[in-house]
């Protein structure tokens, strides 16, 4: 005879949802049927039926009605008093949460845009599941490179294969524009005449089939309100020259400006006939990126066979040279394996991942620091109103009134934020745009409506969750007990408890990481490069056609200077330009890079020769024979007496060791220190022109030596570079990192004291009477904080510790994928951002137990 | 007169009140309906019928006595009314009205 009781949760389910008048009958009638089928068929069946005719009834004729009140407009208005009354004696906590959670959702979203802005490359090509780039990769030293272009002639062969339906072929080219006497840097395409057919650029003014000509030029609008600040200027002349071959070409038109994220920067359009190819007599020498529009994806792989089928046929063959296998990259996510995989090649690439995804995860935690704070706070602030809970109960108030006045509370708390965080988002996110120069971040609401959905769906539910756990909780209260003051309300539940860790846990893995990210740019900033270009300008004369007539007459305007200390030139340049190498001695093999320089340039960017000597400009050796090395080389070597080795190189050729340097970077902190030549060039071979001066006198040097130019070359304007300029690429990502972990670290560690402040007031407020009887039984100041601060403590140690744990071992993870030179994040300033941590909480908990336990006990003890 | 209109299931809970006399409360007439027309049917059905029956006024009901089956609680005994039992008539000469024109196969014996 089964006397257990039917399934709990389905009768509180149906006690809470029937109509009062019906639920004696109905909840009879199911228990008794419950009873009856354990003798018939099992206590299973019986459990099984009873949760289906819960289930059943839940229909309309059963289910209360929320408000099955007459007068619910008046109810209505009497909540939102309530409400109103409440926030404004708690101004304080109203405004920090509502605070808190707006700068988290703005936090969020703005994240959320530049994932998805930098996820999207290329996405506003209708065609771009279609289109492949053809790449190849190389064996370089022992690292596999990825190219973006290839030669001319499997550029030609691709085209021609039966599956392509279309072959598009894009060469980049930096140059001037002239219009009259003035000169304008830009950057140009040159296209083939079908680009405008399957890349989606619209025009604002003319048609895409003017490419075809080859007189016509077309410029973005930006260009054109540059040039002339109209746009109507279809018909005028545009003289481009690069290289040293000028071109008259007419506009015939205008496109729509770029969105930045999109692999093509440039600012004007040319057919490719206009083309001047770098190796006019070897095509395999002249490079192009090319796109295939393939309709059919499972021809791809017959695509890739065929073109590498043509190349190992063709392609001439040549000792050194390792072999290259091509294959298709899909326009989709281009850019982003372009920075990924380090591609080479003229498009742009999308931002690194990190940028992307650690501002995504810490806005996320500010966000759920904000709402666990939230919720917390409201758990707590509960404790006040136990009184006015006794008083509506007392009233008549039913249960499901009173919990919902705290839910109304909450939610209007939620919807404040959520309302605040709008314009609250615009200025982060300007903000933001400013910081990354070359991006432009838009809030649009319509493309984004899943997200932004999720977004208000997570901070409502906080809202609800915060709200309801006290409604459910106190509304059972009765109320004698709670006017009488008999009742004791825990507001340090297991539910705050792990908030409460939580949020530490998050706020600290925050803190961290931006101090280890401060160290690291400390670290960077200050370590030696090995060489120093603070006061070296350097002038770019890799473009002009006749570089030692160039260089000649730039050096001879510039030589005679007394502010400039050195002056020199160089076909590579530290950070700029090397090249790679591989050289044999002895029969063994070393994969190098190189720098080719002019005579002095050790001494202008201050190398350090430890053996040996310097290049002598006179001496004909050395542009022929005689290398200098760093001690990597030697180390790898394994030479005790580097000086008089000899290499060779490319077969035939044989070099000398005549000096060893200190090893420096060559390249930015994501490259390690590799092997090393320098080898001295000759000024048909530079690229550069350096000049060396003292830090007072680069401003006027500069302008010198633009005005130098432009007297020699009419008026053309050339890249001439400050030492402002950021030396390495990696600095900018590191700059941005800084700043926004250092904003964020900020944000979480006010919020994070903001709310635990918050949270100890409202719990020291519930127990003002065990430190009024405390201070009575003789209890000293210090020892009633001792007693408070034991139920922190344990919440703190462990989610302090637990987060900046953490940081420390992720964080160094984090830098390696971006550097290979980075700080350790060293211990002791863990440690010590604990401790200080620590002790600033413990510090928040005395000063308020202060503030309590020095009221007389006679104003907590007494009963009003 | 559409609310006065008959649905099958109704008629079919109708006479399972009659057919229990005074013990026709809700767990009773769900085993009655399931025993004679071998129907499994929710409490929640039915208590719409019971409902919509009670509007129609061909049923009125009382609290009857409590068990400690039910956890102490009272059954709602339901009995048919006079109009309850008119509508059955009507129902009733309607099916037959139609013995005369249906097919052989279709009438009971």
């Amino acid at each position: 005879m089964g006397n257990s009781a039917p399934p709990k949760l389905f009768s509180k389910l149906l006690q809470w949802l029937c109509v009062p008048e019906l639920l004696e009958e109905l909840e009879g009638d199911l228990e008794e049927s419950f009873q009856y089928y354990i003798t018939q068929k099992g206590r299973w069946y019986a459990r099984y039926k009873y949760a289906k005719e819960v289930v059943f009834l839940m229909r309309p004729s059963v289910i209360r009605k929320i408000n099955n009140n007459s007068n619910s407009i008046f109810m209505i208005s009497n909540y939102g008093k309530v409400a109103f009354r409440n926030f404004s004696k708690n101004k304080n906590y109203v405004i920090i949460n509502v605070l808190s959670m707006s700068i988290g959702l703005a936090c969020c979203i703005v994240s959320y845009l530049n994932y998805e802005h930098n996820s999207s490359f290329d996405s506003q090509h209708e065609n771009i599941t279609n289109i492949y780039r053809i790449n190849y990769q190389e064996q370089d030293s022992d690292e596999l490179r990825t190219y973006g272009v290839v030669p001319l002639p499997i550029s030609r062969e691709s085209g021609n294969l039966t599956q392509v339906t279309d072959i598009i072929q894009y060469t980049e080219w930096h140059g001037s524009a002239k219009i009259a006497n003035d000169y304008f840097e830009i950057n140009a395409g040159y296209v083939s005449s079908n680009f405008l057919d399957h890349f989606t650029f619209p025009l604002i003014r003319g048609s895409k089939e003017v490419l075809a000509n080859r007189e016509s030029i077309i410029i973005s609008n930006k260009l054109a309100l540059r040039l002339y600040d109209d746009i109507n200027v279809i018909g005028l002349p545009l003289v481009f020259s690069h290289k040293g071959n000028e071109h008259t070409y007419i506009i015939e038109g205008i496109l729509e400006d770029f969105p930045s994220n999109t692999s093509f920067n440039i600012d004007a359009l040319i057919n490719r006939e206009n083309l001047a190819l770098d190796h006019p007599t070897n095509d395999w020498q002249n490079f192009v990126t090319s796109f295939l529009l393939v309709d059919n994806v499972p021809s791809l792989p017959s695509i890739i066979a065929s073109i590498n089928n043509f190349a190992d046929a063709n392609h001439p063959i040549g000792q050194d040279m390792p072999k290259k296998i091509y294959h298709l990259d899909p326009l989709v996510g281009m850019a982003n394996r372009a920075q990924a995989n380090d591609v080479i090649g003229p498009l742009e690439e999308s931002l690194p991942w990190a940028i992307e995804v650690v501002p995504a995860i810490i806005s996320l935690m500010i966000l759920l620091i904000a709402c666990f704070t939230f919720t917390n706070t409201t758990i707590a602030s509960a404790a006040t109103r136990l009184k006015e809970i006794g008083i509506r109960k007392v009233l008549g108030g039913r249960k499901n009134q009173i919990a919902f006045q705290f839910i109304i509370e909450s939610i209007m708390v939620c919807i404040l934020a959520i309302l605040l965080a709008i314009p609250l988002t615009k200025l982060l996110a300007a903000q933001y745009n400013q910081l990354m120069p070359f991006l432009e971040l838009e809030l649009i609401f319509s493309n984004n409506i899943g997200f932004f959905s999720f977004l208000i769906v997570l901070v409502l539910l906080a809202g609800l969750m915060a709200g309801s756990y006290p409604a459910l909780y106190l509304s059972k209260f009765q109320p004698s007990k709670i006017l009488k003051g008999n009742l004791k309300y825990k507001s340090v539940g297991r539910i705050t408890k792990s908030l409460l860790t939580a949020q530490f846990a998050f706020a600290m893995m925050t803190i961290t990481a931006s101090v280890l990210f401060v160290q690291n740019a400390k670290y960077q900033n200050a370590t030696d490069l090995g060489f120093d270009t603070d006061q070296t300008i350097v002038v770019r004369i890799g473009n002009e056609e006749d570089k030692e007539q160039v260089y000649h007459a730039m050096h001879n305007a510039l030589v005679m200077n007394p502010k400039i200390t050195h002056l020199t030139g160089a076909s590579d340049h530290v950070a700029r330009k090397y090249h790679q190498a591989t050289v044999f001695y002895e029969g063994e093999t070393l994969d190098i890079v190189g720098l080719d320089v002019g005579p002095g340039y050790i001494e202008t960017i201050e190398l350090n020769l430890t053996e040996g000597r310097d290049f002598k400009e006179e001496k004909a050796s050395d542009y022929i024979e005689n290398i200098i090395i760093n001690k990597l080389f030697v180390k790898q070597m394994g030479w005790t007496d580097p000086i008089g080795k000899k290499l060779t190189y490319q077969d035939s050729i044989e070099y000398f060791v005549i000096g060893v340097v200190e090893d420096f970077h060559f390249d930015d902190f994501s490259s390690p220190i590799q092997p090393l030549w320098l080898r001295l060039a000759k000024p048909e071979e530079y690229n550069y022109l350096i000049a060396k001066t003292d830090k007072e006198n680069i401003e006027s040097v500069m302008a010198e030596i633009t005005m130098a130019w432009q007297t020699l070359f009419n008026n053309e304007i050339t890249d001439i570079k400050a030492p402002e300029y950021p030396r390495y690429k990696g600095q900018i990502i590191n700059g941005i990192i800084l700043k926004v972990l250092v904003f964020m670290g900020s944000v979480a560690a006010i919020m994070s004291m903001i709310g635990f402040f918050s949270l100890v007031s409202l719990n020291i407020f519930g127990r003002m009477k065990e430190i009024g009887v405390r201070r009575v039984l003789g209890s000293s100041t210090t020892s009633i904080i001792q007693v408070i601060n034991k139920d922190y403590i344990v919440i703190l140690l462990v989610g302090i510790t637990s987060g900046s744990i953490a940081s420390h071992f992720l964080i160094p993870m984090l830098m390696n994928s971006l550097w290979a030179y980075h700080s350790d994040g060293s211990l002791m300033l863990t440690i010590l951002s604990i401790l200080i941590m620590l002790v600033t909480c413990m510090f928040t908990v005395g000063l308020r137990v202060v503030n309590a336990a020095r009221t007389n006990p006679t104003e907590l003890l007494k009963d009003e | 007169m559409k609310g006065s209109y008959l649905g099958e299931f109704q008629e079919l809970v109708l006479l399972a009140i009659l057919s229990l006399e005074d013990e026709a409360y809700g767990v009773a007439v769900q085993l009655k309906i399931k025993q004679v027309a071998n129907r499994d049917i929710t409490r929640g059905a039915l208590h719409s019928a019971f409902t919509r029956l009670e509007e129609k006024q061909f049923l009125s009901s009382k609290f009857g006595e409590a068990t400690k089956e039910r956890g102490g609680r009272r059954k709602r005994i339901y009995t048919v009314t006079a109009e309850g039992e008119g509508a059955l008539k009507e129902a009733q000469i309607i099916r037959d009205s139609f013995k005369g024109s249906v097919k052989p196969s279709f009438q009971h014996g």
